[in-house]
């Protein structure tokens, strides 16, 4: 068998340079990991052993708080042989100052905490060793989001380090209920995750169920919280996403007022938050920082966005190809002479400026920034107009896709608009065959799979499902009530307390 | 926690998108047998009839919680009788369901897709719903609360913009009205209130039962409501006199529909869009309790796999069927008999169940 | 069970996809803005206006001519001439010529098709032309080439102001159905221009004659009282010319059948201004004046009510006030007893009107 896969089962051994054999063992090859025999001790009779991985330490509060204060004590000289007690007692207790330690007993804990970036020490004649708290890398600094800012609000964002971002979240609720339960996913990544609830307020089936399917997660890596996202969700082959993520800590924290569970991943920007509905993608932390009647204005603007982006291409193709009599008789006229010249039917052309729009847009993500938005701009004027003028395309086309973009543009959450986006070239095709009855029944076929779909237990699109019975949920739907009249929570999640 | 139930006024809407469809399929037959433009008497007889019809039907289905009339019937009539009003039941619902989807898909044929084979239409609507039924009613509950908020209440909101060119003195005369002629259409007022056989199954799905007197009554005064206001509509509009020529009053109201500053200038395909969607969801409830009524006329465990028996059952007889307006000459007689079926079954089980109750 | 739905999304998509049946370009139809139909010996001559698309800001059309059978023989054959499908989806207006709306089989059978048409919109409009259709419809009119929109926007106009009853052909197959007759505009050439001033009188689908504009104003005001007015009535009082307008009018309906004897009158109050008078005269401060002015309009406008009720009951024998549609909503029971010999009963019918005025203002200066 080989070493790896016996580390649970190899205990830490009374002697260092086992332990440090063993290792060495383990990180083979791998010239990151530091092993420092030391003698400490007043009169430098004990060793040492410390182990680390250079660069996740700090190396400054090692040194100062563990190293320096165990070569001066000198009740160590007395520790005798193997003796646990007096190693916790005089050890742990006394001699070390750093605020974060425990106790180790087997290799593989060692492993996976100094893979955390915890610095790892081991006491000859100790069949224990101690970890001690120094992670210390790189952080990127406080920044506001760049894919949900706003016009007022809180301009911090969580950072790729989960506990910072644990206590981004902490600063707003102040509530000792708000526990923090830690677990980890991933065989070989070992990702840390925290899963975030207020005790009293969420429901607990759905917690229950939240943890058990992150216990579930059977895979090597999870790098980034997307990972987790889809693991967890409902129905992987939805397009709609069924779980919210946010990289604001003000979205969060409301989140877990709500009765929300929160999972915090570690390396990522980007918590998750769950059970989602369709209602919960279309709010934005900033409705309730405005006036409420102004975001009252703002969400029937993002309502009315949200037909324009699934279905104004759709419509264009209906109208022009089934249903011209729908049109003012002027408007149609225009559209007519317009499209004399134009080589492509109307569902190609609108096909056509959708596949250019998706790909400005890729492109733009991945040009620096300073260039990048200039780049879409120009490209976008570029090529609509240079379209129009070369007879490929009509006005009409160009007007409709440069509007369905910005409508896009109005869904506060990215991931939804992806959804929208994607569902357009779906009706686009059903308008080309069957016209407005295909976009009819397309959206038939829509609302199918959304009344079916659920979040942890919550049907996708509630409240409307149950607009009687939950009329209180509907008004901070389409509408954002007075901050005095949100004082029950969402019905639909089913907290413990609603008020 | 969430229970795989509906909630009562999921059930409520299921009843009156049931009855609205059928009430605009059957409004042509109301318009031409009372001579004289007070067929509202008659919706108002049929909705006395079965408000009052309720009670002893509702009684009972508190009695035999969470089971179905044709749970009940088992329970109460022999075998034989009981046998028979399953299969009543399957064959009264694969008729509606058709007719509904013909009459349907021609209006849709006629309006949108002129050289679009009828075939295809239907059986576009037809894999449509049968995907929605085969998910169970908890969906078709959640399509039917969302159908009336996306659809149903546009659609009645669009058909109201018509009353801009209305004459509401069409509503005249009143008196003396044609007597023969309002009791003669009751039985078809009260097949349009289609929702009266549906509640005899969706009550068993409902979570608080003990709400469903109530929320039945509500169903019978709003759809009266709605069907009055939808009868008074296309009279306002059309009078009595040319309304009897109509074949499909509604969508010709819809041509007339005057929203200020809306710049489509074919509304009646607006309106249609709206109505794909409220008759695709009834579709898709009646489908779903004829399956429940072939799980219990036949004893099976389950039934979603129904749909696949019904879907070439449906489609046959929606191509077949001659439209609407053909078959009014001759559906005189089988609407009294669906009718008064459909209210003497419930009746008569809650009859002869008061009745052993009463027998020591 | 993968497997069988693979099968059956590749069948649908394969049928789909020979599909698209009524899929055709919006500039791939021919759109007829105006159609007007003429009789001629064996069958009915189609006028059809086709706007041209064109990118230039002239607006330019064709005109297209065919005998056929009805609509749909027409568009028949006209498909076969023609690289685009012709559409009748965006048509504006249809003029009847006058030879046809004196034949009322052939009204009826025009009328019975439209009715009948999905794409025909029910709100079409409609008129009859004071003597071939075809000439109106080929009438190069300057400032708006295409006649079908100059048409419709004028009967649009008139509608509103309340100058014709009917302008759609909804109101008028509503009208005959529900009484018999009705009164649709008359469209006329008008030097470089066209007109529609008089109505033409349907009795039974078929045109009886012409009112003339006063007629026409004096039936509006009978028919729709709310929204009527009657302008610029011209009189003479002690040798000086004033002019007034009437914008309000205030009336109520009194109808009654004895046996077969129909009384109607109608009392109707005017509220009127002046529109001209004569600079230098204070005469309109004097109410006796006033007086004298509000007699001498009253005799002017029921003169010309009273001949328009007397060619309505005598020359034309139609009812085209809607006495009758009155006398089924209001009084059934009594309509009911005269409903077949109806015609008689109101060409001997007493209908009366009594008018009052009132001098409303003088406008801005005494």
């Amino acid at each position: 068998m080989s070493i790896y896969q016996d580390l649970a089962n190899i205990k830490v051994d009374a002697d260092l340079k086992r332990n440090e054999t063993a290792l060495k063992e383990v990180f083979r090859d791998a010239n990151d990991i530091v092993f420092r025999n030391m003698k400490v001790g007043q009169n430098k009779k004990l060793k040492i052993l410390l182990f680390y991985v250079d660069g996740m330490i700090t190396k400054d509060s090692i040194s100062e708080y563990a190293v320096q204060t165990l070569m001066e004590s000198i009740t160590l000289e007395s520790l005798g042989k193997s003796n646990e007690i007096e190693l916790e007692n005089k050890v742990l207790q006394t001699n070390i100052a750093i605020t974060e330690l425990g106790v180790l007993q087997t290799l593989q804990e060692c492993v996976d905490k100094a893979l955390s970036g915890e610095t790892i020490l081991f006491i000859d004649t100790c069949t224990k060793a101690i970890w001690l708290s120094s992670r210390g890398w790189q952080l990127r600094g406080i920044q506001e989001p760049a894919a949900e800012t706003l016009i007022r609000g809180a301009r911090d964002g969580f950072i790729e380090t989960m506990k910072i971002n644990i206590t981004l979240i902490r600063r707003r609720i102040r509530d000792p209920k708000l526990k923090v339960k830690y677990m980890q996913v991933g065989t070989r990544s070992k990702t840390d995750l925290a899963l975030m609830y207020i005790e009293d307020i969420v429901n607990n089936t759905v917690l229950e169920e939240v943890e058990k399917r992150i216990k579930n997660i059977d895979t090597e890596a999870v790098l980034e919280s997307s990972y987790i996202e889809e693991l967890i969700e409902d129905d992987v082959y939805s397009p709609f996403p069924q779980v919210e993520n946010t990289e604001r800590p003000d979205a969060a924290a409301s989140a877990l007022l709500e009765g929300r569970v929160v999972i915090a991943v570690d390396n990522t920007p980007t918590v998750l938050m769950a059970p989602a509905t369709f209602v919960s993608f279309m709010q934005s932390s900033e409705d309730y920082y405005e006036r409420w009647m102004l975001a009252c204005l703002i969400r029937m603007i993002r309502y009315i966005a949200l037909p324009i982006v699934m279905l104004l291409p759709a419509i264009y193709v209906a109208v022009t190809q089934f249903h011209p009599n729908m049109l003012p008789t002027q408007l149609a006229l225009y559209v007519a002479a317009s499209r004399a010249n134009v080589p492509f039917p109307p569902y190609f052309e609108a096909l056509l400026m959708e596949l250019v729009m998706e790909l400005v847009r890729e492109a733009s993500l991945r040009i620096t920034t300073p260039v990048g938005s200039t780049i879409g701009l120009v490209s976008g004027l570029v090529i609509g107009s240079a379209s129009v003028e070369a007879g490929l395309i009509t006005p009409i086309a160009v007007i409709i896709v440069a509007l369905t973009s910005l409508a896009s543009f109005a869904i506060p959450s990215y991931n939804f608009s992806t959804s929208l986006r994607m569902i357009r070239f779906a009706f686009i095709i059903v308008a080309s065959f069957f016209g407005l009855f295909g976009i009819s029944i397309g959206l038939c076929i829509l609302i199918i799979h959304l009344s079916t779909l659920k979040s942890f237990g919550v049907p996708y699109l509630t409240p409307m499902t149950h607009f009687v019975e939950r009329k209180s949920d509907l008004k901070d739907t389409i509408i954002r009530p007075k901050i005095k009249t949100l004082v029950r929570r969402p019905k639909y999640l089913q907290v413990k307390k609603e008020k | 926690m969430f229970e795989h139930k509906i909630t009562p006024y999921q059930n409520l809407s299921i009843l009156i998108l049931v009855s609205f469809a059928f009430q605009s399929i059957l409004m042509p037959l109301l318009l031409t047998e009372i001579d004289g433009p007070v067929g509202w008497m008659t919706i108002i007889i049929a909705g006395l009839v079965l408000y009052f019809a309720l009670k002893p039907i509702n009684k009972m289905m508190l009695k035999y919680k969470d089971n179905s009339v044709l749970s009940i019937t088992n329970n109460i009539f022999p075998k034989f009788l009981s046998k028979l009003a399953g299969i009543y039941y399957i064959v009264m619902f694969l008729t509606a369901n058709s007719i509904l989807m013909k009459d349907f898909a021609e209006q849709i044929k006629l309006m949108m897709l002129f050289r679009t084979p009828l075939g295809t239409i239907i059986i576009l609507i037809l894999l449509t719903a049968s995907y929605a039924t085969k998910k169970g009613i908890k969906t078709i509950a959640n399509i039917a609360s969302i159908a009336v908020l996306i659809a149903f209440i546009p659609y009645l909101l669009i058909i109201i913009f018509s009353t801009y060119y209305a004459d509401y003195s069409n509503v005249f005369p009143i008196y003396p009205f044609d007597v023969t002629g309002v009791f003669k259409s009751v039985p078809g007022s009260i097949l349009g209130f289609f929702g009266f056989s549906i509640l005899l199954f969706s009550n068993s799905k409902v979570t608080v039962q003990e709400n469903n007197r109530l929320i039945n009554r509500k169903f019978i005064i709003i759809s009266s409501i709605l069907y009055i206001a939808c009868y008074l509509l296309i009279i306002v509009k059309f009078g009595i006199k040319e309304s009897v020529h109509l074949v499909w009053p509604f969508i010709s109201v819809m041509k007339f529909v005057n929203i200020p500053g809306f710049f489509f200038e074919s509304t009646e395909i607006v309106g249609l869009c709206f109505q794909i969607v409220v008759t695709f969801s009834c579709i898709c409830i009646i489908a779903y309790f004829t399956n429940m009524a072939m799980q219990e006329t036949f004893k099976t465990r389950e039934n979603g796999y129904f749909i696949f028996i019904q879907i070439p059952v449906l489609y046959i007889m929606a191509v077949v069927l001659p439209g609407m307006y053909m078959m009014f000459p001759y559906i005189q007689w089988p609407i009294i008999v669906f009718s008064s079926l459909n209210l003497l079954i419930p009746l008569i089980a809650a009859l002869i169940d008061r009745t052993k109750q009463k027998m020591p | 069970m993968k497997n069988i739905k693979i099968i059956i999304i590749t069948i649908l998509t394969s049928i789909f996809l020979t599909a698209c049946w009524d899929s055709v370009e919006i500039n791939k139809r021919e759109y007829i803005f105006a159609v007007g139909i003429d009789k001629n010996d064996k069958n009915l001559t189609f006028t059809a206006e086709i706007p041209k698309i064109n990118e230039g800001s002239e607006e330019q059309r064709l005109v297209y001519t065919k005998d056929s059978a009805n609509f749909a023989d027409f568009y028949a054959t006209s498909y076969l001439h023609s690289e685009k499908a012709i559409s009748d989806r965006l048509m504006q207006v249809i003029v009847l010529g006058e030879d046809l709306a004196r034949d009322a089989e052939t009204v009826k059978r025009i009328f019975d098709e439209i009715q009948r048409s999905p794409q025909m919109n029910r709100r079409v409009k409609i008129c009859i032309a004071k003597g071939k259709a075809q000439d109106i419809i080929n009438t190069e009119i300057p400032s708006n080439p295409i006649v079908g929109r100059f048409l419709s926007e004028m009967l649009i106009k008139l509608k509103r102001e309340n100058y014709q009853d009917v302008y759609t052909f909804d109101e008028a197959i509503l009208n005959l159905g529900k009484t018999g007759n009705t009164m649709v505009p008359v469209v006329e050439a008008n030097e470089k221009s066209l007109k529609i001033e008089r109505a033409g009188v349907f009795k039974e689908y078929e045109l009886k004659g012409f009112l003339e504009p006063d007629e026409v104003a004096a039936v509006m005001v009978v028919l729709n009282p709310d929204k009527a007015k009657i302008r610029n009535v011209n009189i003479m009082v002690e040798g000086t010319n004033v002019s007034l307008g009437v914008v309000d009018i205030i009336m109520t309906t009194d109808m009654n059948i004895s046996g077969d004897k129909l009384t109607v009158d109608y009392y109707a109050t005017l509220n009127s201004y002046i529109d001209s008078f004569i600079i230098g005269s204070n005469k309109l401060e004097d109410q006796s004046y006033l007086n004298k002015i509000k007699e001498e309009a009253i005799k002017s406008i029921l003169t010309v009510s009273e001949s328009t009720l007397d060619k309505l009951q005598q020359v034309y024998k139609t009812d085209l006030l809607k006495i009758k549609e009155d006398l089924f909503k209001y009084h059934k029971q009594d309509y009911e007893k005269i409903s077949d010999k109806y015609d008689e009963i109101f060409e001997a019918a007493d209908i009366n009107i009594h008018l009052d005025m009132v001098i409303k203002s003088t406008g801005l200066v005494k």
